[in-house]
């Protein structure tokens, strides 16, 4: 089908880009893409190519131009972009500008790290497929290829007990309770990995800790007090809940959000996605892009993607016109749509104006009648199902047509949301940033992407399959690293969110995880979800200082550890008691020397003392990073 | 190590001085007079050197005119011409130099300005061209450089001192580009303890006294454990997370020191009346007050209000008399007090607008031919450099790029520009790269 | 009712300010160059006066004997021409900011003039109180002041009753106020509202006001205003709000109708005018996105009967007294200067009224 192509072509060119020999990718990473990009790429790009050359990937650049080539591999003195980069030259490139002796040096350096001929490495060819039992083995056997090829060793493993807390974060959202944790370390038989997942999967923890890390990716955070409510109170949580307790297929999932037409009472949140946005299309669609393609698109709205080729004005507003017809009806979550009407023009920067189509990435369209200049079609009762319903239903529903378009036979639906699962889990999606999924970004291990996604999709989109794979996996289970992150040979650094710092410090402080008030307060002073980059604010220090809500659950009175803690007889019993409250570990030396001492600053007031200790523990850098 | 010699302005110690206040304070280790101390803190104590510190402190305010403003309309107005727009042209004190209509207050304080008529850059869209106009520098993969706040925090903070070396002024949360930046990595390769201390959300005053009913002295305690752990975790593990939780935990101790000189309403009544109404003017008075109680660097924007695609006029003719009389009101002021020589002002978007107008009335983004303002510290007066053609289409002759304005920040300040950040394990950097010279014409 | 090209005109500059002729053969233009040109409305031979404003030239009214043309600019002139000889013979220094619109009486004795700087007032940049008289009437024979009032500037928009006893007025917030010129009382407006659908407050990148009521026109038995400009955008930035127009019964300062949904793209509209038949108006300006930028309504119930995408921005619509022709006036976007010379950018185009 017409989105293969599209598909293959990703894959190929990414062969393609190893071929050229892995000197050259890494100058090409490092030094000649962002040269070109800042200087080049403008008329020589996907906006513009002037004289037919493109020069914003390695295969464009030696494709060439209308005159031929411009690069011949491995030999720059012979390269004509090369030549023209020298002062003086004629013609001299780029055309007002002179790059520097450093930055010619880089160019040169690239086109003679080229080897003439492409493929040493990607001989294997992919074309057949690769056959794995499980998901986890697909897994582990491409990243360790990976590590292979980058000549890298993998860190060493974590212990079980550390591997443990971290698949409760990340399946249940908060840290096993002393409780839990030993009955798996000391099940008869030694622990058993796979049976732990499967009881996290299917305990209601999972489909709770799944809504929060999607409901901020689809929806975003809160941006007003209420919306947190209205979100709650209009079924939206737990349409996304159902989507991971139910086991319900992602594609169906998303079909059912796009359409926003639930056909039960308990289905009913599922049009919040619409509903909440206001009738704003353009934010619609620019939330909608992410999930069905992967990819944002918002800067597409006034020209093409000036880096991602693929992405055009015409996706974009095609996406808007997928959803223009619709409209909320006041009090309550429905949103109706119009069965004529939202016939637009978009215009790019230089003024020419096209009419927006209901366009998807990859090229798709929903064919209609648009028409003529000047005449307004009649919005009559023939054209709906049931034109006396509220929420009329049109006979032909652009945002149906859509929806059905962009969840079957989409093969970006699945890569969208198995990039996106992986960056949640590993800290880093393997085409980075995750929500970028487009030309201009190359899958770290192009294969193991296309082999999940596949894997997805043929399996009815399962999401528990997917995580399954991925938590069991033994990229998963590595300890930290100083290597490049793209080749997942070890944990990346992955702070808490909001949520999992809330319930884990109520764990910790031996409570029941789960508690509004201590959550909002959390989420409102730390609302980062997966943050690009970590920014700890004093905002946050203050918080962390002064918060109410945090301090409530210290008190002796509330903390079950607190007051067990205060009531043991020595300070070293309290501060090794706390160390495996907080973090299920033995303190140091050094530790263990700083917390007597805090502790025989307050023993005229043990309960304080060890409160003011727990603090400590749970505001550390180790309470807020992933074990 | 002795005070300066007496009679030498502020400002005007030698750059080996520098140097050495600064090793100082990282490693603590002193000799002669001042022997006998034995923590930082404690050298803010010591009458003799807080005094010399602060005479010897030099300041960068930035007015960060996010979104870009029209240089028509501002520094390089074509009066007459097909790209003038509405607004004349009134002459300068600076013979044979005008400025758009819109600005009699600077007009009339040319003499104590400097325009650069000539910048030229390359990036169009706000994301990179913030990116490149805040760090000096196009990228390179896979390193982040600081941005001018973080490495003159580097450069010219102490650390330990009560006013946060840093200090970032902004009340639009939002901001589409600005937004993204500002939610960015400032600091980059510096690390946390050189990002900014953010003030401004939605117009209101961040620093808040919480109640709380734990005890000063046990919150000091549980502190410095929290501190210890982290700070372990930190090199244990090569934390990010770590470091930056300890950074801003220190930025807030330095805050809950100083946090009137961040609350509106202490400023002087008077001063908030000439400065005028609107955020941007407060908070540029506010700017003026925290480099009079020692702060090394502060940065004050507005959102991206300057980024005109519609309405330019309509809206301009709003922003720049208030930007005019800013500038008239802080310059002023600076030099009053005696800081104007120690202090660096600098006026800026991160780029110039297009000299023709879009159907919307407005005017886009244009890198191509831009001017830009900063005076004070380690310049000359009254400098107009480079020059544009008869429309303002074009740069004539000679342009400068966001390096040579870097460089000449960074010599302005007394610092070398071409000098090589410490960074063991990375690849070489520079605080300006490719030996870009700095415009010599500004330099005192 | 349609609208078809009849014949569309170059000017050197983008046109701002425009006045018909009754016959409807001629035009009278005024330019962003501050030039006032006489437009021949078949072939577009366009002379220019000798006069020109110090700035954008911003309006011109034509006086009913069709002999005098008074022209406007944001040089806080008006100047009064002899349409004959192009020469201009009286220059009246009307305010120190600019002169946004003017309107004329309908029996061409009163011209009203409107001014105001936008100035940040407040924290939150709500505009400053004006410091001279934003809304100022002349005697269009001796171009002497008659009448001053006040206003919180800018105001963008005026327009005369049908029998030119009041005169409203209408700013950059949305508010609108009449004031009864006959009246000789103390100033004081007779009627004052304000339209929240015509102001942005920027929520996202900026935090200042932007927006206004660009074009006013009442109704011909003078019971009701329109109004038009353009509806809120969360971000100023952006130029697209809703495309509005409002009416509103004036006496009480309420609203009657607006522009239906979903008969609108979005972009700035800047000019109303009705259609000597009383049944019809035209709105007109600029498309951000959508499929027109000026189109006919009915006046019975507001609804869309036709509409045109000239692709450019529109800043005058005017019809012939005869009704069977529209004059659309505005400008392309300027292009940029190529070889030294700036491509011609203003635009007067003449639509056949067909019922």
């Amino acid at each position: 089908m017409r989105l293969r192509p599209f598909l293959t072509s990703l894959l190929l060119s990414a062969l393609v880009a190893r071929g050229l020999g892995a000197d050259a990718d890494a100058l090409w990473a490092g030094k000649v893409r962002p040269l070109f990009d800042l200087h080049c790429v403008k008329c020589h790009g996907p906006l513009e190519h002037k004289g037919g050359l493109e020069l914003d990937t390695p295969e464009a650049a030696l494709k060439g131009g209308d005159e031929g080539e411009v690069v011949v591999p491995g030999n720059p003195e012979k390269s004509r972009i090369f030549l023209a980069l020298a002062p003086g030259a004629d013609p001299h490139m780029p055309p007002k500008k002179q790059l520097t002796d450093a930055e010619r040096e880089m160019v040169r350096e690239w086109i003679a790290a080229m080897s003439a001929a492409p493929a040493k490495s990607a001989t294997r060819a992919t074309n057949v497929p690769r056959a794995f039992a499980t998901v986890e083995q697909a897994v582990d056997t491409w990243v360790a290829e990976g590590w292979e090829r980058r000549s890298m060793a993998p860190a060493a493993p974590v212990d079980d007990r550390t591997w443990c807390r971290r698949v409760y974060l990340d399946l249940v959202g908060r840290i096993p309770t002393a409780a839990e944790s030993a009955a798996f370390l000391q099940a008869p038989g030694g622990a058993d990995r796979r049976a732990l997942v499967e009881t996290l999967l299917a305990s209601d923890g999972y489909p709770v800790r799944m809504r929060e890390l999607w409901d901020v990716f689809l929806m975003g955070r809160p941006k007003r007090d209420n919306h947190e409510d209205r979100r709650r109170q209009n079924g939206w949580w737990t349409f996304l809940e159902d989507a991971f307790r139910l086991e319900r297929a992602w594609d169906e999932t998303v079909r059912r959000m796009l359409v926003a037409r639930p056909e039960s009472e308990a289905d009913r949140g599922a049009s919040w996605f619409l509903y909440e946005r206001r009738n704003d299309h353009q934010a619609i669609a620019e939330a909608v892009a992410p999930v069905v393609y992967g990819t944002r698109i918002d800067c597409a709205q006034c020209h093409d993607h000036p880096l991602a080729r693929e992405i055009k004005q015409a996706h974009y507003w095609g996406l808007v016109a997928a959803y223009n017809r619709s409209k909320n009806i006041d009090g309550g979550s429905s949103v109706a749509e119009s069965a004529v009407g939202g016939f637009v023009n978009f215009t790019n920067l230089k003024k020419e104006s096209q009419p927006a189509v209901v366009t998807l990435l990859g090229g798709r369209t929903v064919e209609e009648k648009r028409p003529a200049d000047g005449e307004k079609p009649e919005d009559r009762d023939d054209l709906y199902v049931d034109p006396k319903a509220k929420a009329r239903v049109p006979k032909s529903s652009r945002r149906e047509a859509f929806a059905d378009a962009a969840t079957r036979g989409n093969p970006l639906l699945a890569r969208a949301f198995v990039n996106r699962m992986w960056a949640a889990l590993l800290g880093r999606g393997i085409v980075h940033p995750a929500d970028e999924l487009n030309a201009r970004n190359v899958p770290s291990h192009p294969e193991l992407l296309d082999w999940l996604a596949q894997d997805f999709a043929s399996h009815r989109h399962d999401i528990r399959r997917l995580v399954r794979g991925i938590v069991l996996s033994r990229p998963y289970a590595l300890g930290a690293t100083e290597a490049a992150p793209e080749a997942f040979a070890g944990a990346s650094e992955r702070p808490l969110s909001a949520e999992q710092l809330a319930r884990s410090w109520r764990v910790a402080a031996g409570l029941t995880p789960d508690e509004d008030a201590l959550r909002k307060a959390v989420v409102a002073a730390i609302p980062e979800v997966m943050p690009k980059d970590y920014n700890a604010t004093f905002q946050q220090a203050q918080f962390l200082t002064r918060s109410p809500a945090l301090g409530e659950i210290l008190k002796p009175v509330a903390s079950g550890t607190v007051a067990r803690l205060a009531a043991l007889p020595d300070p070293a019993a309290r501060v090794r008691e706390a160390f495996l409250a907080a973090h299920d570990r033995m303190p140091d030396a050094d530790e263990a020397a700083q917390a007597v001492a805090l502790l025989a600053g307050r023993s005229d007031a043990p309960a304080d003392g060890v409160r003011d200790l727990l603090w400590a523990l749970l505001t550390s850098a180790e309470s807020l990073t992933m074990p | 190590m002795e005070p300066g010699p007496p009679g030498l302005p502020p400002g005007r110690c030698r750059p080996d001085e520098h140097a050495l206040h600064r090793r100082l304070f990282l490693k603590g280790l002193t000799g002669g007079a001042l022997a006998t101390v034995s923590s930082f803190t404690g050298l803010f104590q010591n009458p003799v050197f807080a005094a010399e510190t602060k005479r010897a402190q030099k300041h960068c305010i930035l007015l960060w005119l996010c979104g870009a403003p029209s240089q028509f309309e501002t520094w390089d107005p074509k009066p007459g011409r097909p790209s003038g727009g509405p607004f004349g042209s009134i002459p300068t004190r600076i013979p044979g130099v005008h400025f758009s209509s819109l600005m009699p207050r600077c007009a009339g304080i040319a003499d104590r300005l400097n325009i650069v008529r000539n910048m030229k850059t390359a990036q169009t869209e706000h994301l990179q061209a913030i990116t490149l106009l805040q760090r000096g520098n196009p990228e390179r993969a896979g390193f982040t450089r600081p941005t001018l706040g973080s490495s003159l925090s580097q450069a010219m903070g102490q650390l330990d001192s009560p006013v946060p070396n840093f200090v970032f002024i902004d009340p639009i949360p939002g901001g589409n580009e600005f937004e993204s930046f500002k939610a960015g990595n400032w600091a980059g390769w510096l690390g946390a303890e050189h990002a900014p201390v953010r003030i401004g959300g939605d117009y209101s005053r961040l620093v808040t006294a919480a109640a709380d009913t734990i005890p000063e002295h046990d919150r000091e305690s549980r502190e410095a454990l929290r501190k210890f752990l982290t700070a372990k975790f930190a090199r244990d593990r090569r934390s990010g997370v770590a470091r930056s939780q300890n950074a801003a935990f220190e930025r807030m101790r330095g805050m809950s020191a100083s946090a009137d000189l961040f609350d509106v309403d202490k400023l002087p009544p008077k001063d908030r009346e000439r400065y005028g109404p609107g955020s941007f003017a407060q908070h540029a008075l506010m700017a003026r007050h925290l480099v009079e109680h020692g702060a090394p660097f502060v940065m004050v924007a507005n959102g991206m209000n300057w980024d005109n695609h519609v309405f330019q006029h309509e809206i301009h003719q709003m922003l720049v008399p208030e930007l005019d009389r800013v500038l008239f009101h802080l310059v002023n002021d600076l030099e009053q007090r005696g800081l104007l020589d120690s202090t660096l002002v600098v006026a800026m978007g991160e780029f110039g607008r297009t000299p023709w107008m879009n159907p919307a009335r407005g005017r886009d983004h244009y890198p191509n031919a831009w001017s830009m303002m900063m005076t004070g510290c380690g310049l000359k007066r009254g400098v107009v450099t480079g020059a544009t053609d008869v429309d303002g289409v074009d740069v004539i002759g000679k342009a400068h790029n966001e390096q040579n304005l870097f460089a000449t920040i960074f010599t302005a300040l007394g610092i070398d520009p071409h000098a090589e950040y410490d960074l063991p394990g990375m690849p070489t950097f520079h605080r300006v790269e490719d030996k870009a010279e700095p415009i010599r014409d500004l330099l005192a | 009712m349609k609208l078809t090209l009849g014949h569309d005109h170059k000017l050197p500059t983008g046109v701002l300010g425009l006045a018909i002729a009754s016959d409807a053969a001629r035009a009278f233009a005024t330019c962003a160059d501050g030039t006032v040109h006489s437009v021949d409305l078949a072939d577009g031979k366009a002379e220019a006066f000798e006069e020109k404003h110090g700035s954008f030239a911003s309006g011109c009214v034509l006086l009913p004997d069709g002999q005098t043309l008074i022209s406007g600019g944001y040089d806080g002139q008006l100047l009064w021409h002899d349409t004959a000889t192009r020469r201009c013979r009286l220059r009246v220094r009307a305010h120190a900011f600019w002169s946004w619109q003017l309107a004329l009486s309908p029996d061409g004795q009163r011209l009203a003039s409107t001014t105001g700087q936008y100035v940040a007032g407040g924290w939150r940049y709500e505009p400053a109180a004006e410091t001279e008289p934003s809304v100022k009437v002349f005697d269009t024979l001796t171009g002497r002041a008659v009448a001053e009032f006040v206003h919180t500037p800018p105001v963008l928009s005026s327009a005369f009753s049908p029998e030119g006893r009041y005169l409203a007025a209408a700013n950059m917030l949305g508010e609108v106020r009449v004031w009864d010129l006959w009246s000789g009382g103390d100033g004081k407006p007779v009627a004052r509202w304000t339209s929240p659908d015509f102001t942005s407050w920027g929520t996202t990148k900026t935090h200042h006001y932007c927006g206004g009521i660009y074009g006013l026109a009442f109704s011909p038995d003078g019971n009701v205003l329109l109004g038009c400009g353009m509806g809120p955008m969360g971000d100023p930035m952006a130029g697209n709000g809703k495309m509005t127009w409002q009416r509103w019964d004036w006496r009480k300062g309420e609203k009657i109708d607006q522009i239906k949904d979903g008969q609108h793209g979005s972009g700035l509209m800047e000019s109303v005018a009705w259609h000597p038949d009383g049944a019809h108006f035209v709105m007109a300006g600029r498309q951000a996105q959508g499929t027109w930028n000026a189109a006919l309504f009915s006046a019975t119930d507001g609804a869309l009967l036709h509409s045109l995408d000239t692709k450019k921005r529109i800043t005058h619509a005017r019809f012939a007294a005869d009704g069977r022709s529209l004059i659309l006036a505005g400008a392309n976007g300027q292009p940029q200067r190529k070889d030294g010379v700036w491509p011609a950018w203003g635009r007067v185009q003449v639509y056949q009224v067909e019922t």
